[in-house]
């Protein structure tokens, strides 16, 4: 599965660490999604697209792989 | 799903019991303690034990600085692999280890499978660490 979350930052210009403050994870886990070695649960999924008021689908997009 | 899991505070308290008890431990094997009389020996291996196996868990069952799914899903992950290590080291060692040598092993089997966890955990932990603090922080 891949994530736009690296582009909803630069586009909000926030850093990694106040995207995890925000939705309450440790930078870390922000890292790790955005590099894919992570796939965050479902609520977490939710409120990273809320935090960037887009839907979960245009964030996290299903690949044909998975 | 409540998390079972100790404060973050309990994580140096296990350090602070883990190490000297694994030390303890090996000087045992060295007969360091057999200037002691039978209790005294009997009470060094039960502090060693007892000191490795609490240790272990409050190092690996403490919450970390920052607890999120990631940790809780690394330290499932670290379990499980500590599991087929620890089988595979007993399979080895039964097959290749004979006499009072075994018996050394099986007493030392006794706390194997959490100093292993705690070896794998914090591994997959500075493993993740290491790789958000070489990622620019942007």
């Amino acid at each position: 599965m891949k994530n736009r979350i690296k582009v909803e930052r630069a586009e909000m210009d926030i850093t990694q660490q106040q995207l995890a403050d925000a939705v309450g994870v440790s930078r870390q886990t922000i890292v790790a999604i955005e590099n894919n070695r992570f796939l965050p649960s479902t609520p977490l999924a939710l409120k990273i697209s809320r935090y960037f008021s887009k839907p979960v689908e245009s964030i996290f997009i299903l690949e044909d792989t998975d | 799903m409540k998390d079972l899991l100790f404060p973050h505070k309990f994580q140096p308290i296990g350090w602070c019991t883990f190490i000297p008890a694994l030390v303890i431990g090996i000087l045992i094997y060295f007969d360091t303690f057999s200037f002691l009389p039978n209790w005294g020996a009997t009470a060094v291996n039960d502090i060693a034990i007892i000191g490795i196996a609490v240790g272990a868990l409050f190092i690996v069952c403490s919450r970390e600085r920052i607890e999120d799914e990631m940790t809780r899903a690394i330290r499932l992950s670290s379990l499980l692999n500590s599991i087929y290590v620890y089988v595979v080291l007993l399979i080895a060692c039964t097959l290749f280890i004979n006499g009072l040598n075994y018996f050394y092993f099986l007493t030392a089997n006794t706390v194997l499978l959490p100093v292993i966890f705690v070896i794998n955990f914090r591994l997959e932990m500075s493993r993740y660490n290491k790789i958000s603090n070489d990622e620019e922080q942007n």
